[in-house]
This record gives C-alpha cells, structure tokens and sequence, in this order.
C-alpha cells in the first residue's frame, strides 16, 4: 500500500527515461516492503527450524503451571494445559507454512499450465478455460474450503487442495494476460521463424516475464490461504486437536479469556501481522514492477490514454521581461513555484516574466518537462498538490489574482481565463455529455438557465464547426472524434468570452491532417474575438504560424523571448536553434537527424550556471559558473546565455 | 443495451448449470458411500444395501442428474442426512437473515468505503490519507472472526449495548432486529469497506489527475462539484466491479461471522452441516450462494454498462 | 468545497454511529426458561438418538414410562407401578394421558412404540431392547414386555431414548420427523423454532400434572461456549451446561455451580490383538499406558477437581467395586520400566476427536502419554460418528464415555467377543466366563462375579479408566429449583424449575 498517491517522486520513477535502478535496488528502497520481506524470511527460517528455534516441545504439558503470564522462562506465558505459548506460536508457524505452500503451490501447478495454453493456443481451449476459469471465480475460498471438508471430513489437506485449486484460477488468469502480451511481441515471432518448437517458446520467454507478477500474486493469495486456514481451524474443521495451529490456538484460547485473556493476542497477532507481511510485500513489489501487469489490471479497462504534460510533472520557465508591462491584459512578474520533498523544497518555476497584450498570441515554447504547462497553470492558481506558487504576481487586467479568494479567483476560470488542452479527449469528461460540460460553465458564471445555456452552446458549436450541434450535444466524447472533440473544447473555453485563452499544444494529439484545421480555427476565432492568447508547444515552427511573439524555456527558466520572426530567423540561445533544428521541416532540409541529445533535466537535478550546459554544444567553462541572467541583446529580444553577443549560431541555417 | 444484458444473462446461466453439475456430483466424491454418513451409527451392511436402493444411486449419472435438477428447479433440494427434515425448509428459514446480512454489510462497506476513500483522495500523503492506507492495509489482514469477538466483547458484553447473540426477526420486533444484526454487519463490513476504500482512493486520485479534471477546474467549477460530478462519477466505474467482489466476500465471511453471533442464517447452518457432512444441505446452500453471486455479477455487468457511456452504446 | 464533502460524509458516519449507539440493552422476558446447548437437535424421533448431548432437545416433549431420578433412581412416570420377575416385566399405566396432537396414550401406544425402536431402523437402541421378546397387551393400562434374556438395566434403559413415547399416529405418519409429539409438559413450537439454532417450547395445557410445569416456556439456544458466557453476562441466558474446566470462570462471574455426577471415562484400547499397533498386544504396556495418566493433576487442573479419579469402572460405593484391585495409579518410574521391560522406545496410535470438549478430554491425556515415547494422534470426525468410529477398526484405542451403567450391559458393549465396540473381535475366555455366569445369577449373588469381571478388565489394560468426569451446569440467580442429571453431561431436569 505504498502507492502514498502521485507524490511526485513516485511519478517521475515510473518514467522510462530515468535510468533503471535493478529491480532489487528499487525494491530495498522501499522501507516497509522491505521490512515485510524481512519479517516473512524469519518466519519461512522459524517454520524450517522450528525443533532447534523453540525453547520447549509444543505438546509438552505442565498441569502445574497452567496459564503463566509472559516471563524469562516463557517468553509468552502458558496455556490451559501449562504449554509454552511461545514455542506453541513457533511451531504454529509450521502449520501456517505448510497449508499456504500446499494451496499456493497446487494452485501454480494447475493454474500456470492452464494459462500458458488458454494465451498461447488461444481459440475454444482459451474460451473453454476461461469459462471454466469464471465458474470457479464465483465461490468464497472458505467456502470451497468447507465444501472438501463436507465430502472428505475434516482436516487440512483437502480442504488446501480445494483451495488451491479454486485459486488456480487467478493463476490462469495472470498467466493467460502475460502469455497474451508476450504473443504479440517480435521476439516469440521471431522465434517461431527461425523453428524453435513452441513449447520451448513458452518456456524461455514467457516464464521470465510472469515471475515478478506471479511473485506478488502468490504473495497476496498466500496472504487468503492463511485467513482461510485460520478460519477453518478455528471452526474446528482445520487443524487437527493439539496441533499447535494459530487459528486453533485463537478459537482455544477464548475460552480462557476470565483466567488469561492474553492468551487471545499472539495467536491474533501471529496471523493478522503473517498476512499484513505478505500483503505489504506483495504490494510493494507491485509498486516496484510500476503496476504493470497484473491480473486485475488486464480485465478491468481504463481509460488511459497519453498524458498531458500536466499530468506529467512540472514544467517550468523563467523571463525576466516578456514584452510590454503597462499595456498587457495579462502580466506575470517573478512567478515561482516550488514543490516540497523529503530532502527539502525544489523550485520548479524560476521567475517567470511574461505579458501578453489585448488581441496578441504568445507562444510559449520547449520540450516537455521545460515548465511551460506549469506556467499555465501557474496563472489559473491551480497548481497541482503539493506545489505552491511561492513567489511573484499573475495580474489580470491590474488585478493580482494571487490575492483573489478562492471563489473570486474560481469566477475568473473559464470566464475570463479559459484553457485548451493537448488531448481533446481526455480533457472531456468520458461520462458526461459533451453539452453538459459546454453548459456548465454558462450556468455557473453567467447564470443561464438550462434553455439559455443549450442555446449559447448550439451557437458556440457553430462558431468552431461542428456540424449537426443539437444532436451533438447530447452525445458523449467518445463518439466525438479527435479533431471534432477539440472542437468542442475550444467551444467549452470559448464560453464565457474569455478575455485571455491559454492553449496546451491543443494540436499536438491531433491527427496532421486536422492540425492545420484547428490551427486555422483558432486563429480565426482570436482575430474574430480579440483574446489574448498564451499558446504553449514544443514546435517552433507551429508557433511561428500562430503567435506573435515568444517565449523560448528551459528547465523553469525563460530563455530566450521575441518576436517569433526574430526567434526564428535569428535565434540567439543554443536551445531556441536546438528546438529550430529538431523541426521536421528543418530535418529534412538539412537532411540529418538533429535531435537534440539527452532530456531537459529534472528539478533537483538542474546543473549549476546555465542549465542547458550538459547539452549545449557551445558551452565553457564560464557557462558551468554563475546564473545567467536574461539580457536584452536588441529591442524586444532577450536572451538567457554568456555565448549570445558572439554569433556563434550564425552559420548554422 | 439490450444486447450487453443478453450476453450477459447467456453466460450466467450457462455457469450456472455447470457449477449446477459440479455440486451435484459432490455426493458422489465422498469416499465410501453417503449411505454410511445418512445412517451414522446405524450403519449396517445391510442398512447401506437397502439405503443406496432406495435412493436410486444404482441409476446412471446422468438419470440422476436430472432428476436432482429438476426436483432443485422445483426448490426441492432433498432431506437432510441428519433429521430428515427438508432443506428447503431450512433454506426458506435462514435465507433471509443472510440475505439482510449481506445487504446490511454490503451497505456499511459501501458506505464507509466510498467515504474514507474519497477524503483520503482528496489530500494523497496528508494524515487523513496514511492513516486511511495504514487503516486499509490492517484491515484486509486481520482475520474478520477475531475482529467480531473483539467487537463483541466490547459493545456487547462490555458496554452491554447490542445483544451478543442470536437473532430477533425483523417481523417481531424491527428495533430489536436492528440491534442484533449490527455487530454482525459491522464485523462483515468493515473488511470490505477497507477493500472498497483502498480500490476507490487509488481511483479517484487517478481521476482527480485527469485532464477533464483540470479542464472542469479550469474552467471554474467549484471543487465539490467536480469531485462529486467528474470525480466520483468515473471513479466508480472500476470500483464498482470490486463492490461487486465484496459479494462472494461477504458471504464468505458471514460463514464464520454468523456462528461467532449464532445468527441463524445460512452460514451457521453452513459450518454445523460441514462439520456433520449434511451434503444435501451442503449442496442448497452452493447453489443458493452461486445463485447469489452470479446475480449480483449480473448487476455489477449492467451497472457497469449503465455508468459507462461507452458501454451504453454496445 | 471540499470541505463541504468531507462534511456531509462526516455527517453520514456520525449518524450510523448514534444509530449504533442508540441500541440499549436486550430485556428479559419472565416466564421463560432461557437454556444454552452446545449442539442442535437431530432427529425429533427419540428412537433415532443415543447421543445423551441429545437428551436435552427431547426432555420438554417426551415422557417415559419410568421417570428419571437426579441420582439416575428409578420413578414413576407415565407407568405407576411396574413388576419385574426372571422373564417379564408388568407396567400399570396412567389413564389421563393424551399426547400432544390429541392421541389417547394407552398400551397399543406403548406397543407401537417398542415396535418403533425393534424395527432395527437405528440399531444401537434396537439392540439395548434386544430382551424384550414380544410385548403383550393386557387391558389399555395394563401391559406386560416378556423377556428372552436378564435385563438387569432393562428399567433404566426405558428412561431414555429407547423407552420415550411417540404418538403412535406420529409415528404412522411419519410427522414425527418434523415435529415432535410426545406427551411431555411442553411442546416444541415450530413456528418459533429456527432449527439449528433456537428452540421454543410452549405449555402442554392438557399435562396430566400441571404442578411441574414451572415455567411457560423454555427456549433452548445452540450456543459456544463463549456465547454461553456472553448471554450470561447480559442476561440472555438462565441456564446453561458447562465443561468443567469453566467452572472457576463461571464462579468469578458470581454464577451457581451445581456439578451432577458425570459419566464415567476411560481410554478404550480396542486393537488388544496388536492388529494395527502391535505394539498395544503386550499387556505390561498396556499397563505402562495406565501408569503414565496422572489422573488427579487431570481432575484438579483440567476439571478444576469437579470429577472422581479411578482406575476402575465402579467408585467406591458401588457394589460392583473392587479392593483387591492392583494399584494402577499415576507412576511414570514404573510406566517407563515397564515400557523398556516390553523393550519398547515409543509407538504412535490414532485416536479421534469431534468437538471441544472431547478435545479437552485428549489433549491432556496426549500430553501425559508423550512423556513415555507414546504419541496418541488426534484426529477430528464429523459429529455424530463417535460410534462409528469407535467400532471401525480403524483405531486402536479412543476415550469414550461408559453410558452403560450395569456390568452386564458393560460386558455386552465393549467385552464381549461380538461386543460393537469389540471391533477387534478379542476374546478374554475368563470375562466370558464370569460374565455367562453371573447373568444367570440373582443380583446379589452376582455381585462379587461382575466386580471380578470389571477388575479383570481395568488390571489387564482393555480399559485405561479415567475416572467419572462431571460437568457442570451454570444457573444464573433468576432460575429456582434446578437440578442437574446424573450421567448424562449439560442435561438438566425441567420439570419444576421456576424463573424469578
Ligand atoms: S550559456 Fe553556455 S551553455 Fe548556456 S546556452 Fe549559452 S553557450 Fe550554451
């Protein structure tokens, strides 16, 4: 249960582009799984050794010294016969051991085999196991349990084999989900060509890749297997008379409660802390496999698609004077956003500095994790948990929204501010209607009614093209396709007549041919309504076609800002030429491959002097120093780099 | 809409007639003859002899297969081993107390499930949220049979306010058969409400992370609206398939829950017939129980398809 | 607002919560006689049963015709007087008699119901009236059982199960399966009665003796021990039977105690042919055996003294009882010697066991018999099959009660060669001899012949007596007039018991 929610450092460890620790430096990282994992080795130890661990025999009884509370010499006190409780707990451990190995084993026996076949033939077997698989899923262990008892009488091994053998179905399951994603991979493929026979496929391939799911399932399933046990013991089905078995121990030891009640607690603990161990071991390796595979996760669907920016991690800039301050509707000055860790504070936004005028579109540009959708959340004041904006100003027509309460500050989203997102799709609520989402703003800012609020939206759909709105509107996202349903977003932002429209790469997940569409609209619609416009992309060549000017950042710094023109012709800092080069157009023009090597580094691990160095092909010694200041190097143009007055850029395009 | 029930209700019934055969031919895995454990200590030679005759066990399967079918169809589930008496008589009796055993743990689980699983969303990582998980994890360790004593010595011994055992029916007296089944939902419920709040935290706090999210705050909606209307409204769409698996859980756990507070539901009478290796009773309450899980699958499919928009359309 | 939310759904818990705490406590009723028991009825046919744990379910509905002492004495009860000569028994029986669903009980009752238990349905009863050769009406209150064979217990067999009276039209009909009809003090209510679990008995208005019917009506609840002691505690529960062992538990609680003699316990070695565990065919360690089971630390730690140790079937006081007996008390120096004399190390036999309380009775007496090598194994059956067990042949040896009171009846079920708990077959000519003897013999001078036999058994190792182990019977200070039932563990008379 480690999964303490998206903090932030646990999202940026699911991304790829971390490099790997090994999966068991990963896994020792984590406190309490590891502690579980501790706890279980002792207890496999206890069980094994058991004879030599305990201080005395189980069974031997001393009607003298009956229910003794804990001392040295029973380190647990005695029971109703004078047995040590302790050495009864050891042993019990054996009992516990035994019965889980025996079902959780039985299970993979049956179960790993059945799934191999049902993934890998696929078909009617598949069909015929799974529904055999289903049939199986409807009955409680326990109950399966009792049922073998009921047929065979009472005692352990055929109520663990029942148990096993119903559970064999999760095995079946996890197996089958496995073997199906495995399948499709080249390397089976591959493998078929070159003529090795198939049960060797299934063999060096397949099994490899289920051990870490089959790990944490068994862990969890032992987890059952132990409370079942413990049921059935202490029903008096389970464990036989005087076998010191933990379940029968805890139904015993009620009876004794006015004489010794604390006879009731190691038993109890013994199980409840066993099965907490295994469910916190498996749970935390889970978390260390990034959830990718397990059972549940292949049956139930979820709606995961890309993910924004956002939803990423910070983005981040800084500027020091973005253009014009008097004359802009929208003016950010010295915005800085930090998010607190265990090692401290990191800043993610840098001191922010922009402007935008009246009927301007400023673009925003950089690669993901450069922090330009943080700004743009900066500026709505809702930056995600637990980042806080711990310095400047977002002044929206001389108002600093950062004073605003929350509900003032709630009447200026989607009214005055409005935003559009990468992905149409999942920036529309998957179960609400599409005129529901356009209405609700109307009602809540502009306090229409049902009828008036259907009608701006019939309009608004109008006014971005979507064909048919009555009928529309009524229908949910996702029987809206991409282009149309970024179509209804802008509808949506467009609502209330923003006086500002912050777009995230609204074109980005968009298919190439209706990018160019949407472009196009958006544009028409800014000039039609003379919005202020913060466009964010990381494409160079987009905003060139939308923007008027631009702000160019890198790891939560501004870096460069200008006229897009001038940024583009005659981009002065290293990255803004990087980011120019990695143009598709410009690839092919120059006909090589110009990515720009490596990955803009994460918050804590921004480098001294200028942060772009460790990629920068320009970089001196002097860049490794001191912060960088933003200069002016001509009228409306700054620049963030030591380098930028030398025109070592010159000659590049 | 019409055509996801259908498929679905095909299916059901289709698992239900092959557990159907599989509880049948539970009498028939007993190792000796049943005859031996329906005579008990009567069990002479030719006792057996003239018992197996009598209940046809000389005829092929398949005859008899059918012939206990449609006799089940009827709600005649034979006469148990031990007195005699019909089990239908006994199933009619108890059903119902487990039923509102179930409905009763199912509501508390949901209830409390959903509301601790949503605050501890609401703010990941604060106090709320880990003790919510520490709570959570606790939970589905300890085994439910020592939470109910726990439970029971407390409020019902201890502080003397609910009654320790047995069963008032809801007939006689509503006040009374309130206070008796508390203990026991509470014990039941508790369980899969931890269940319940560890599937539907982690679901919210991924849908608090989506896109339409931000986009429903950006656009201005005040936050308990979009944690009620965006939020919850997709969170509960996996969650509501694992409220679904709390059925057979609860059952499952009403088996030993019911016998700690003699409540005379079909769980105790589950435990005293195992113990006695009463299968004709053994066999009603499987398929009483499998009828009730299957059911319920076949509600949670639906619901599932009524809260998903995508599923509607199918 | 999140707020907001989080208020609402606070609110939500804290209603559940007054709900949870509005539930005050359960009232009593008055009139009730409020029983905890430890199993479910079986059959309602009191010829189907022998278990006397099942005696309790019947006692309210059924009535023979000899009533039924606390010490076990024989009464009078649906007969008034009996004669008993060398081959017949006479019963005058009452004549304002009718059973529950209106039948005239009469002698043609009396003989449907021998009938009943020699039809060999269930044999453990049909073989306890095996002497009875045919049943003679007389008159409607007269009728006479003659005999083939001595019955000396034949009276005090009649009190229980074999000897209970069904309505005859019930037992045509077979009604009897579901309903009991006797002619007792109370009836069952079926309406009221959740089977397996819960027990309503209303008053007989027509019982021929309404000075006994002390209460209104008994329920009896199938409850745990814990339970028990729980429904004690809020007042749910006026009386209930208790294993010994809870005796200081219920008297911490400030509950009344009362202890009937229990019945009489002892390891039965069965496999005295060394067939599965040869092992037990040498008499010294059948002996060793002996030796090895400190009875007193058993009844004073395990049955908190509440039980009469003995190495022999009959206590002091017994006519059957024997001085001459060898000392075959607690020695382990001389269960070892004995042991090493048979050059035996250790062995392992199975036993079984089928609930908590024969558990407590084997448990202990493992642990003592671990300490010279011996591992007795306990495993569990179902309920209900401790007879079957016992004459599987499946084990060599088990505790079990002595129910059989006469040593005649003794000899019948566990010494003679086709004794049903004799699955062995052993055959020990000398028993055979005395036992043949001294069932011919009046009883006075058969005496000294059945104590020989019964020592003879204890000294050679067929039996590991225990001792008598009593129960006890918690009664809380609402119920009056409770007397508890010789022999016969948990069970408690009914009549005249009185509730406040
Ligand atoms: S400051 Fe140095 S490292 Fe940074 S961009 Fe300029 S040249 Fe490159």
């Amino acid at each position: 249960m480690s999964d303490t929610s998206l903090t932030i450092s646990q999202s940026i460890a699911d991304e790829d582009f971390l490099e790997r620790p090994s999966f068991w430096r990963r896994f020792s990282s984590q406190t309490v799984p590891m502690i579980a994992m501790i706890f279980l080795v002792i207890l496999i130890l206890t069980a094994i050794l058991a004879p030599w661990i305990a201080p005395k025999d189980p069974l031997e009884q001393d009607l003298l010294e009956v229910f003794l509370g804990p001392s040295w010499e029973h380190l647990l006190g005695t029971d109703n016969y004078g047995r040590d409780v302790f050495s009864r707990i050891i042993f019990g451990s054996r009992v516990t051991v035994q019965a889980g190995l025996q079902a959780v084993c039985f299970a993979i026996i049956l179960g790993v085999p059945l799934g191999l076949i049902a993934g890998y033939v696929g078909g009617r077997t598949d069909k015929i196991i799974m529904w055999i698989n289903d049939i199986f899923f409807i009955l409680p262990a326990l109950l399966i349990a009792l049922t073998a008892i009921a047929v065979m009488g009472p005692g352990l091994t055929y109520a663990m084999a029942a148990v096993g053998f119903g559970m064999a179905t999760r095995y079946i399951r996890l197996t089958r989900g496995v073997v199906l994603v495995e399948r499709e991979k080249t390397y089976v493929e591959s493998a078929k060509v070159t003529g090795i026979q198939t049960p060797i496929i299934l063999f060096r391939h397949i099994l490899p890749n289920i051990f870490s799911p089959l790990v944490v399932q068994t862990s969890l399933l032992f987890g059952i297997v132990i409370l079942v046990e413990a049921a059935l013991s202490f029903v008096g089905a389970g464990a036989p008379v005087g076998q010191p078995s933990w379940g029968r121990m805890l139904s015993e030891s009620r009876y004794w409660i006015s004489q010794q009640p604390f006879l009731v607690i190691p038993p109890g603990l013994a199980i409840t802390f066993t099965v907490l161990a295994l469910n916190l071991f498996g749970d935390g390796l889970r978390d260390v496999m990034g959830r990718k595979i397990t059972a549940t996760d292949i049956k139930v669907q979820k709606q995961k698609r890309s993910r924004s920016d956002a939803a990423e991690l910070p983005d981040e800039i800084n500027e020091k004077s973005g253009g014009s301050g008097a004359d802009s509707i929208l003016s950010i000055r010295g915005l800085e956003v930090k998010f607190p860790s265990i090692s401290g504070e990191f800043t993610v936004l840098d001191n922010i500095n922009l402007g935008i005028r009246k009927g301007e579109t400023l673009g925003l540009i950089g690669e993901s994790g450069s922090g330009k959708s943080m700004t743009a959340w900066a500026v709505m004041n809702l930056v995600p948990f637990p980042g806080k904006i711990t310095n400047g100003t977002v002044r929206l027509e001389g108002r600093n929204l950062n004073e605003l309460t929350r509900k003032q500050m709630r009447s200026i989203r989607g009214n005055k501010i409005a935003m559009v997102f990468q992905d149409p799709l999942s920036a529309l609520d998957p179960v609400m209607t599409i005129g529901r989402q356009i209405c609700k703003p109307l009602k809540i800012h502009k306090n229409m009614t049902k009828r008036q609020a259907r009608e701006r939206a019939v309009e608004l759909l109008n006014l971005v093209r979507v064909p048919e709105p009555h009928r529309r509107l009524d229908e949910y996202p996702h029987q809206f396709s991409g282009g149309m349903a970024q179509r209804a977003v802008i509808a949506r932002a467009l609502a209330c007549n923003p006086d500002v429209l912050i777009a995230d790469e609204p074109t980005t997940a968009l298919d190439v041919s209706i990018q160019g569409q949407v472009l196009e609209l958006m544009q028409d619609i800014q000039e039609k309504l003379g919005m202020a416009m913060l466009f964010i992309t990381h494409n160079l060549g987009v905003a060139a076609d939308v923007c008027h000017r631009g702000a160019v950042m890198y790891a939560g710094q501004i870096v460069e800002t200008g006229k897009i023109d001038d940024l583009i012709e005659n981009p002065k800092h290293p990255y803004t030429a990087a980011l120019l080069m990695a143009m598709p157009e410009n690839v092919q023009k120059i006909n090589r491959l110009a990515d720009i090597k490596g990955q803009v580094p994460l918050p804590w691990a921004w480098p001294q002097g200028c942060r772009f160095h460790p990629r920068c092909e320009y970089a001196t010694d002097q860049c490794t120093k001191d912060n960088i200041e933003l200069r002016e190097i001509a009228p409306n143009h700054t620049v963030r780099c030591v380098r930028s007055t030398e025109n070592i850029l010159g000659e590049r395009l | 809409m019409i055509r996801l029930i259908l498929t679905r209700l095909i299916s059901s019934v289709g698992i239900f007639i092959a557990l159907s055969i599989l509880i049948f031919l539970l009498m028939y895995l007993v190792p000796g003859s049943v005859a031996v454990i329906i005579l008990d200590d009567a069990a002479t030679p030719e006792n057996i002899a003239k018992l197996e005759a009598e209940l046809g066990l000389d005829d092929p399967l398949p005859t008899q297969y059918a012939r206990w079918i449609v006799n089940v169809s009827k709600g005649d589930f034979g006469t148990s081993f031990l007195n005699g008496r019909p089990v239908r008589d006994d199933i009619i009796e108890k059903f119902p107390v487990t039923l509102w055993l179930l409905i009763g743990a199912l509501v508390i689980a949901v209830v409390f499930g959903l509301s601790v699983g949503i605050l501890a969303s609401l703010k990941p990582g604060s106090l709320l949220d880990r003790s919510s998980v520490l709570l959570v994890t606790l939970g589905i360790s300890i085994p439910n049979f020592w939470l109910a004593v726990l439970l029971s010595m407390l409020f019902a011994v201890k502080l003397g306010w609910l009654p320790v055992f047995g069963y008032t029916p809801i007939t006689e007296d509503p006040i009374l058969w309130f206070k008796s089944m508390l203990l026991p939902w509470f014990s039941l419920g508790i369980v899969s409400s931890t269940l319940i709040a560890r599937q539907m935290r982690g679901a919210m706090i991924e849908v608090l992370n989506t896109d339409y999210v931000r986009a429903a705050r950006a656009s201005g909606i005040p936050e308990h609206w979009v944690v009620i209307s965006n939020g919850i409204k997709n969170a509960m769409i996996p969650v509501i398939t694992v409220i679904g698996f709390q059925v057979p859980v609860i059952i499952g756990g009403s088996l030993i829950i019911e016998l700690v507070f003699a409540t005379p539901g079909l769980g105790s009478l589950t435990i005293q017939s195992v113990l006695d290796q009463d299968l004709p009773i053994v066999q009603a309450v499987l398929m009483v129980m499998a009828s009730l899980v299957i059911l319920t699958n076949l509600v949670i499919d639906i619901s599932y398809g009524w809260l998903n928009p995508k599923m509607r359309v199918l | 607002m999140k707020k907001k939310l989080g208020m609402s759904l606070l609110t939500g818990v804290v209603v559940l919560a007054m709900l949870f705490a509005m539930a005050g406590p359960a009232m009593a009723a008055k009139d009730t006689l409020r029983v905890g028991w430890s199993v479910p009825a079986r059959k309602w046919n009191p010829h189907l049963n022998t278990a006397v744990m099942l005696l309790g379910h019947l006692e309210p509905v059924y009535e023979g015709l000899v009533g039924e002492g606390p010490k076990g004495e024989l009464l009078p009860r649906l007969a008034t007087k009996w004669e008993q000569t060398k081959d017949s028994i006479t019963f005058t029986l009452r004549d304002d008699v009718v059973f529950h669903d209106g039948t005239k009980f009469d002698a043609n009752a009396v003989k449907a119901n021998i009938a009943d238990v020699q039809s060999g349905r269930y044999p453990p009863n049909a073989k306890k009236l095996i002497a009875i050769s045919s049943v003679e009406v007389i008159d409607a209150t007269h009728i006479r059982f003659h005999l083939n064979r001595p019955a000396p217990s034949l009276l005090y067999t009649l009190q229980r199960f074999a000897g209970l009276m069904v309505s005859p039209a019930a037992l045509k009909s077979n009604s009897v399966d579901k309903v009991p009809v006797g002619t007792g003090p109370w009836k069952l209510d079926p309406k009221r009665t959740i089977s397996g679990t819960k027990y309503v008995y209303t008053l007989n208005k027509e019982y021929w003796d309404p000075s006994v019917q002390g209460v209104a009506e008994i329920e009896i609840n199938v409850l745990s021990v814990e339970q028990q002691f729980n429904g004690f505690a809020s007042g749910e529960l006026e009386v209930a039977g208790l294993h010994s062992a809870f005796v200081p538990r219920a008297k911490a609680a400030g509950y009344k105690i009362l202890s009937p003699e229990g019945p009489h316990e002892a390891l039965h070695i069965y496999d005295r042919t060394g067939k599965i565990v040869p092992e037990l065919a040498d008499p010294r360690i059948r002996r060793a055996l002996s030796y090895a089971i400190d009875r007193k630390a058993f009844a004073r730690v395990v049955l908190q003294g509440n039980s009469i140790p003995s190495t022999q079937r009959y206590l002091p006081g017994s006519q059957w009882h024997s001085e001459e007996i060898e000392d075959l008390s607690y020695n382990l120096k001389k269960a070892k010697e004995l042991m090493a004399e048979a050059g035996v190390k250790g062995f392992t036999f199975d036993t079984y066991s089928q609930d908590a309380f024969f558990d407590m009775m084997n448990e202990p007496i493992a642990g003592m018999l671990k300490k010279i090598g011996v591992t007795m194994n306990i495993k569990s059956i179902p309920i209900g099959q401790l007879f079957v067990a016992a004459s599987s042949g499946k084990y060599a040896a088990s505790i079990m009660p002595l129910i059989e009171r006469h040593p005649y009846d003794f000899y019948q079920a566990k010494l003679a060669p086709d004794a049903f708990m004799n699955p062995f077959k052993y055959e020990d000519k000398e028993i055979d001899a005395l036992a043949k003897k001294a069932a011919r013999m009046d009883e006075k001078s058969a005496a000294p012949l059945w104590t020989e036999m019964s020592r003879l058994a204890a000294e050679r190792g067929y039996l590991i007596h225990i001792g008598s182990v009593h129960f006890a019977i918690m009664v809380s200070k609402r119920a009056k007039n409770v007397k508890g039932r010789s022999f016969s563990p948990y069970n408690i008379f009914f009549r005249g018991v009185t509730v406040e």
